[in-house]
């Protein structure tokens, strides 16, 4: 059986970079257009050429989201993008439209339907499958079980979500943006209206429980529990959410993941405890199982809207070169970082250490702290350090 | 056209439509009401009927969905679905002219609208369409009047805003209002789930949009006057 796959999100070519360093087998990304993530820095057709380019030498793949609900003025152009995005060995797409599939089976480009068409059954799932789709990613909602005997019922790939955020309806089905605000949610502007505080009334419009809000807000999913079940139930494809989510949240969600993967194809007992030690690093939302178990309960719903989760550590900044020789690396800063301090190093493989930061510098001048974000400066460390590791704060 | 009106009680098959939809008992996630096998039988000898299964079906679901579904079919109804699964089911099994398809939210331009139709199914195409003159032909359908639902889950989110807070609400049909918004939006929660709806009436009984095949008035929330008026509003424009 071929081995699952560890699917991780790419907002952006350095992201893209980081998180196959960091052990995703494939990534996803969107385009400037057709993808939803309207408020990721999303990719220009260079950007995806050079991305799959890196990525294919490192022998991993690149999707290609085009999962926008797309409206008449939306088509223009598609099917010369996604000529393109063949032109370039993209792997696959990723889409929600019946017409995306038929061009894609035109022009032999893989294409697997997304969570939006909330896939929650074999027939749904081999609906698409014999139309030309290689993978259905499920919806959120199916349970454990449900997943084991659609991967058996299914005559095809099945993807499955393992971390990351969760809608509060089914993927898809929500317009509350839309209505509330004018930000269409399927076209990539969803404002997270489940987000926002709510009243409830009666049918004489008598509010009830005036001191208590309505929150259909919901945890962010953490399935690494799971992932045993899921790779013994046939899954194809493990997907991490979070487009728009940081480099630290990345490396760190990748790294774990990747760990306890190779783990059990190792035959190796599963670490869970430190994994989520390492999960920890990069989440900065309470987590829960989702739907794995039945529908949720209030331990996988977010009934506070306050998101009161102590970080294990602050994210300072991340390594883009080190010299062996100086022992200077250059570092961009992402929050304050103070010389002669002692910081987490975090790298591929979930490794993580302490190391010693000496001096720092900018620009030929020396700094006590430095605190500007998105400067590269320069940073003394003994510990050889590599592009992309990360160096965070020990709370 | 042809004029699709829900109703929430069997009397209701008097009312000037071409065709009357029935919600199911079982796996109608939100209907104005919901009829047995037996009231749909005593109403397909009156009336043409489709019945209405709009649930989300699960892998658990699919055998007893469309084991219900095959049980229906003996009675010649149409079938209005949003579950893919099911859909497929019908377009291997059943006559394709009894199936209409309702995404709610997936459809939205000519090109997706074409490839539904390809398995000869009608269509519904979503309200949010911005230009629906371009998609309105045959083998689509429009919902013309009533209230969209604009947001459907699997989460219970009143019994979990009773669980989370340990209260108790009398009853699991009521409004939302977001903190800053005046707007009420009903709010129900069943066995499948919560679904929220617009605070205000969709209207699209406009004579542009009469290529539609079929146009769905559907009584959720409406006072019987309201859907009285709106059937008589469709009648007199379809006589101009």
């Amino acid at each position: 059986m071929r081995k699952i796959e560890l699917l991780a999100p790419a907002g952006d070519l350095d992201k893209l970079k980081l998180a196959c360093l960091y052990g995703a087998d494939a990534v996803y990304i969107g385009g400037k257009s057709f993808s939803l993530r309207y408020f990721a820095s999303n990719f220009t057709l260079d950007d995806i050429k050079e991305g799959v380019e890196f990525a294919h030498k490192l022998e991993k793949k690149v999707y290609v989201t085009v999962n926008m609900v797309m409206h008449n003025e939306n088509l223009k152009g598609l099917e010369d993008y996604l000529k393109a995005l063949k032109e370039f060995a993209v792997d696959g797409v990723i889409a929600s439209s019946l017409y995306v599939l038929s061009i894609c089976k035109k022009i032999d480009l893989d294409c697997h339907m997304s969570t939006q068409l909330s896939i929650l059954n074999s027939e749904a799932a081999n609906f698409f499958i014999e139309k030309g789709s290689k993978r259905v990613v499920l919806a959120r909602e199916a349970s454990l079980e449900q997943i084991k005997n659609i991967c058996h019922n299914a005559k095809g790939e099945v993807e499955v979500f393992i971390h990351g955020g969760m809608c509060s309806s089914y993927s898809g089905k929500c317009l509350l943006s839309k209505v509330m605000c004018d930000r269409d949610p399927n076209r990539g502007g969803c404002a997270h209206s489940c987000r926002w505080e709510y009243h409830l009334y009666n049918n004489k419009k008598e509010e009830v429980n005036k001191e208590i809000y309505l929150s259909m807000s919901s945890k962010d999913l953490c399935a690494i529990r799971e992932i045993p079940e899921l790779i013994n139930a046939g899954v194809a494809s493990l997907k991490i959410e979070g487009r728009m989510k940081s480099y630290n949240y990345l490396a760190c969600v990748i790294s774990a993941y990747r760990m306890c993967i190779d783990d059990i194809y190792a035959d190796k007992k599963p670490d869970f405890d430190r994994y989520l030690r390492v999960i920890e690093f990069g989440e900065n939302r309470l987590t829960g199982h989702g739907f794995f178990y039945g529908n949720v309960t209030v331990n996988e719903s977010l009934l506070e809207l306050s998101n009161a989760f102590d970080k294990a550590g602050e994210f300072v900044g991340i390594v883009r070169g080190y010299d062996s020789e100086s022992k200077i690396a250059l570092l961009e800063v992402k929050n304050k970082i103070i010389k002669d301090c002692d910081y987490l190093h975090i790298s591929p493989g979930g490794k993580i250490d302490k190391i010693h930061i000496g001096n720092l510098s900018f620009k030929g001048a020396d700094f006590d702290q430095y605190t500007v974000a998105g400067d590269v400066i320069e940073v003394y460390s003994e510990v050889p350090l590599q592009s992309y590791d990360l160096l965070h704060l020990d709370k | 056209m042809k004029l699709l009106v829900s109703i929430n009680k069997l009397e209701q098959l008097s009312l000037n439509a071409d065709a009357f939809v029935l919600g199911y008992e079982k796996f109608s996630s939100f209907a104005p009401a919901l009829f047995s096998y037996a009231q749909i039988k005593e109403a397909c000898m009156k009336k043409s009927v489709f019945v209405l299964m709009n649930s989300l079906i699960n892998e658990d679901e699919l055998k007893i969905a469309i084991k219900e579904i095959d049980r229906l079919k003996e009675l010649g109804v149409g079938f209005i679905v949003q579950d893919i699964g099911l859909l497929h089911h019908l377009i291997k099994t059943y006559d394709k002219t009894k199936v209409i398809f309702n995404p709610y939210t997936l459809i939205c331009n000519v090109e997706d609208l074409k490839e539904y139709q390809n398995d000869d199914i009608t269509v519904f195409v979503s309200d949010v369409a911005t230009d629906k003159k371009e998609l309105l032909g045959d083998k689509t359908a429009l919902f013309v009047y009533g209230y969209l639902p604009i947001y459907q889950s699997f989460r219970k989110v009143l019994s979990l805003y009773e669980n989370g807070h340990d209260i108790s609400l009398s009853e699991k049909d009521l409004f939302i209002k977001e903190n800053t918004r005046d707007d009420l939006h009903h709010i129900i929660e069943n066995e499948f789930g919560t679904v929220i709806f617009d605070s205000k009436v969709c209207d699209e009984i406009k004579i542009e949009n009469l290529k539609a095949d079929y146009w769905y008035i559907d009584s959720s929330y409406l006072l019987d006057k309201e859907v009285e008026t709106a059937i008589k509003r469709v009648r007199d424009l379809c006589a101009k």
